[in-house]
């Protein structure tokens, strides 16, 4: 038996010396980090830094850029998490509701969008919403409807990035939601159709609470997703106009590579987890709650 | 089911070689040149010269991406494994310099452009040679601006100003007398430089963007949104702008040297005399622009000093100048090679030999980038009407200070903190 | 059936076929530009069809921006990051399933705070790392962090604690030693989901974007999607060029994706029914 239990160790070794290497040492270092002015001129000379407490985290407060961004963020997850959630759902069920030989072709199709690259799918959309030549305006013109400026205005912009994300994003809980849906027990419906209730009654009073804890876990999936919203705005639109797309990620990003203020940088990632922490924990809780019905 | 896990393990073999492999492509190398995207390019196809006008020397060209070059000179240098020489872009000169990576650089030529020199001097030592130069003037269209009234373009921001509200007057809808792309800094940066105080002040360790210099380019940079003779476009809302200023969209675009080869690649040969350039106009005639380019730098760690100066003065001189220019269009740092063809003959060319002749350096520092960017940042703000001049002014000021409180730092413990020039060269002082 | 049934079932075929439309017409429009000349893809609104296809756009971005390199870069990358992932992530979660260990709680909990770790984030400290060891630009600047997979364990354990312990038992009092019960009935057993994981990780690798730009400088050693990017810096405005880049940053993994749907959904799946 003793061999045994060392087996165990031997098996899982690789796998923890990877994580303590590449996930649990980096974690502490940024927080390590984040309470030093780390940056150019600690690189030239270490007499240079600094440990300088909580000073990166004051700074933060009444930055303006870091409070945009952390706007930008939460609007991209509070309107493109429920949005996305709807599509999922919808689609989902659509899908489960037609006849089988249909379904493969029809869930390919809106999964596509999962598989390929951020960088590549921010460039096609960009040429898509361009203002004057782009086929979003040129539809929009044919319905005799205006030419919104997508990408060049700062309440437009951040709104065409979200849906870039949902779009991209949807297909991969509509899998989730559907093979979810496989599971609820045909039983259920049949009995509440003797009782004589509708389509509606029966998506609402089955399908919906039945799906529940799926919805709730993929809601964290997708809140972790966005909230780490960097390649769309990095090529769509640099951060701008006037800063309204700037990620927390892609300030994290500019400020540590391309200014070098690693302390600063690092204040913003150490934020940015613990604010992520904070989701999974109102997400775990409010699923708690659902159970319980 | 067992081939699934030989696959697995046969995968798994493949990716360890791979791994192992990816430290085996270095060939020993004479001479190792760092040099950035197209010019790097270049470079290649002239080495060859190089080794054979020096026998028994070997070459190394490795090519850096524009947007990661500044990352990589820095990381290099901080693990002390820089290249020998390097091309190093205007604006990062100072970071190296402030880490003490870079050799003092000798006398190549005396021809240089005064203002090229000049950005590679800290405290009175030279730590680059300016390999090509660069800076902003106007592209326009002769046609159009001969329709409203004038054969050429204006020497003062007024008579600008008239020319753009005139041509305005014959173009149609969504058609603008100027471009001036809000996600670019430069165009500002030239209207601040050509006002008498600087941005900075106290050998560069204050902000001093509440000047009435800035103030006023600012103001007159907002006019020009607000007025609608510029839209507020990022360019990469542009799908192709040589073919849009063809179209008559833009009479006057503000660019640089790289444009005349980009026009003639995207507009057909007829349409050659529908682009022209000029220097840019000032508050009150002619006015400075920007100096920008790449200098080559020899770092400190190197064990080939020698080879690497040989190199360099291969380099510049006129052949590979010359030959520079055919390659990338890059303008010669070196006044002299202008003299030849086909940089003398070129017509567009010749608005930038006189711009070249006008020009203020900016402030050398590490700062100088991240500062530029928060001021195009915080004049979109302004050209969008968010903000005012001076309330964003006086914020942006209290800005710069925080980022440059680190700087203070440092020049307060340097060891030679005596005397200190106007335009913060005392990074050098600790060169030794 | 009755009419309200009917018209039920065309509006969901109806709505189906739009949402598809509108997850694949970008892709298409994007494929179809990136075949078109330059004058027809850049005079106003392109248009749907190239009128005459070509492939110059093609060749340019092969030619002249190298993709070719590029995409053995990230072939590489990919193929030695779901070799390794799958490796780890076999045996630690086949582990965590079925093996009494002292200290296994823990090494869940820790998997488990993995999950909930945004490696972006972590960068910053990444960098530093590599750059002190000399492995900044080296292949393993993107395989060993990837390879630290915590979903990927997740989803073997969790599939590993649907197989009836008695199996393995059985061996057990057969005498075999652990490894061998390893390779010769739980890798077997597992083969699927190890697939799964496999196909997953290699996508996400494939279409990875923060941390390859920042531990790739060098040039020529970058991934598919971070020279993309670095090209559409200087060229975005050679629509034909960068749509063709696009395009072939995309088809590899629409082509992986088609072709190993089966394991791919699977693991889509299995992520979201553990825990």
């Amino acid at each position: 038996m003793k061999r045994k239990r060392s087996t165990g160790a031997l098996f899982v070794l690789p796998a923890l010396v990877l994580l303590a290497v590449f996930v649990f040492i980096p974690l502490i270092g940024v927080l390590g980090l984040s309470l030093t002015d780390f940056g150019v001129y600690s690189l030239a000379d270490s007499a240079n830094l600094h440990v300088i407490g909580a000073a990166n985290y004051w700074h933060l407060l009444r930055d303006r850029e870091a409070w945009q961004a952390l706007e930008t963020t939460l609007v991209v997850v509070v309107v493109g998490v429920p949005a996305t959630l709807f599509l999922s759902l919808v689609s989902a069920l659509m899908i489960e509701s037609i006849a089988e030989r249909w379904r493969g072709m029809f869930r390919t199709a809106l999964f596509v969008p999962v598989v390929c690259s951020t960088v590549a799918i921010a460039i096609s959309w960009r040429y898509l919403l361009n203002t004057r030549f782009g086929l979003v305006n040129h539809l929009l013109a044919l319905l005799g409807l205006g030419a919104p400026d997508w990408l060049g205005s700062p309440h437009l912009a951040i709104l065409a990035i979200t849906i870039v994300v949902v779009w991209k994003g949807f297909g991969y809980g509509m899998i989730i939601v559907s093979a979810a849906r496989k599971e609820i027990p045909d039983e259920l419906y049949d009995a509440a159709r003797i009782e004589g209730a509708g389509v509606h009654q029966r998506l609402l009073r089955i399908t919906v609470p039945m799906l529940a804890p799926t919805l709730g876990l993929l809601a964290l999936l997708d809140v972790s997703g966005y909230w780490q919203l960097f390649a769309e705005p990095y090529v769509l639109t640099q951060g701008g106009p006037l800063g309204s797309t700037t990620s927390l990620l892609l300030l994290m990003y500019e400020r540590g590579f391309r200014w070098w203020r690693w302390g600063a940088a690092s204040a913003i990632a150490v934020a940015l987890t613990a604010v992520m922490w904070l989701f999974a924990w109102v997400q775990r809780h409010t699923r708690a709650g659902w159970r319980g019905e | 089911m067992r081939s699934a896990f030989d696959r697995a393990r046969a995968l798994a073999a493949l990716g360890a070689a791979m791994l192992a492999c990816a430290g085996c492509t270095h060939a020993p190398c004479g001479l190792t040149v760092w040099a950035i995207g197209s010019e790097a390019d270049a470079l290649e196809r002239m080495v060859p010269g190089f080794e054979a006008s020096h026998p028994g020397s070997s070459v190394c060209v490795q090519e850096l991406a524009w947007s990661s070059a500044q990352a990589r000179l820095l990381s290099a240098v901080a693990a002390g494994d820089p290249p020998d020489v390097a091309q190093v872009g205007d604006t990062d000169i100072a970071m190296l310099v402030t880490l003490h990576a870079l050799r003092p650089e000798r006398h190549i030529a005396d021809d240089f452009f005064p203002g090229a020199l000049q950005v590679t001097r800290f405290d009175g030592v030279s730590y680059g040679v300016p390999w090509y130069v660069d800076t902003r003037l106007l592209f326009y269209r002769p046609d159009i601006l001969r329709r409203a009234g004038f054969d050429r373009p204006a020497r003062t921001w007024n008579g600008w100003l008239k020319q753009m509200r005139a041509v305005r007057r014959i173009l149609g809808p969504g058609q603008y007398a100027l471009l001036a792309p809000t996600n670019e800094y430069e165009f500002l940066e030239v209207l601040a430089l050509q006002e008498p105080a600087p941005m900075l002040r106290d050998g560069d360790r204050y902000s001093n963007f509440t000047s009435t210099s800035f103030q006023r380019a600012l103001s007159f940079y907002k006019s020009l949104y607000q007025g609608h003779l510029a839209p507020r476009v990022d360019d990469r809302q542009l799908v192709n702008l040589w073919w849009e200023m063809a179209r008559g969209d833009f009479v006057f675009y503000v660019s640089g040297p790289w444009n005349i080869g980009e026009f003639r690649r995207f507009l057909p040969p007829r349409d050659e005399d529908l682009w022209m350039t000029a220097p840019m106009p000032g508050p009150d005639g002619p006015g400075v622009s920007i100096i920008g380019g790449s200098d080559f730098v020899v770092f400190r760690a190197s064990h080939r000093v020698r080879l690497a100066r040989e190199f360099i003065r291969y380099m510049l001189a006129d052949e590979q100048q010359v030959r520079l220019y055919e390659l990338t269009g890059d303008l010669p740092a070196r006044r002299g090679v202008w003299r030849l063809p086909p940089l003398s003959t070129d017509i567009k060319l010749q608005a930038f030999r006189s711009q070249l002749e006008r020009v203020r350096p900016f402030e050398a520092i590490p700062e100088w980038d991240e500062i530029m960017d928060g001021m195009r940042r915080m004049a979109a703000r302004v050209a969008a009407g968010d903000a005012t001049v001076r309330g964003a002014t006086a914020r942006f000021d209290r800005t710069v200070d925080g980022w440059l409180a680190k700087r203070r730092e440092f020049l307060a413990r340097s060891r030679f903190p005596a005397a200190m020039p106007p335009r913060g060269d005392s990074l050098g002082a600790k060169a030794r | 059936m009755s009419l309200r049934t009917r018209t039920l079932r065309a509006g969901t075929y109806l709505g189906l076929t739009g949402l598809a439309g509108v997850t694949l017409f970008p892709l298409l429009w994007v494929t179809s530009i990136a075949l078109m000349r330059a004058p027809e893809a850049a005079a106003g609104t392109p248009p749907l069809w190239p009128h005459h296809p070509t492939l110059v756009n093609v060749i340019n971005i092969i030619s002249r921006q190298h993709l070719g390199r590029y995409f053995f870069n990230s072939i590489v990358v990919a193929t030695a990051t779901m070799a390794l992932s799958v490796l780890v992530a076999g045996s630690a979660g086949y582990a965590l399933a079925r093996v009494e260990f002292r200290g296994r709680r823990v090494v869940s909990w820790l998997v488990m705070l993995g999950v909930l770790i945004p490696n972006q984030a972590l960068v910053l400290p990444l960098f530093e790392m590599f750059r002190t060891v000399h492995l900044v630009n080296h292949y393993a600047a993107l395989v060993l962090p990837a390879a630290a997979n915590p979903v990927g364990i997740v989803l073997v354990q969790a599939y590993m604690r649907g197989i009836p312990v008695e199996i393995l038992d059985a061996a057990r009092i057969d005498g075999a030693s652990e490894w061998r019960i390893y390779r010769s009935i739980v890798v077997p057993l597992m083969a699927p989901m190890l697939a799964a994981v496999g196909v997953l990780v290699f996508v996400v690798s494939w279409n990875d974007f923060m941390w390859p730009m920042i531990a790739m400088q060098q040039e020529g050693m970058q991934t598919l999607p971070v020279a993309l990017a670095a090209i559409d810096r200087e060229h975005y405005q050679d629509i034909g060029l960068m749509a063709a880049g696009a395009t072939m940053t995309m088809l590899p993994m629409v082509v992986v994706f088609l072709a190993s749907q089966r394991y791919y959904l699977r693991s889509v799946i299995a992520g979201s029914l553990t825990d």
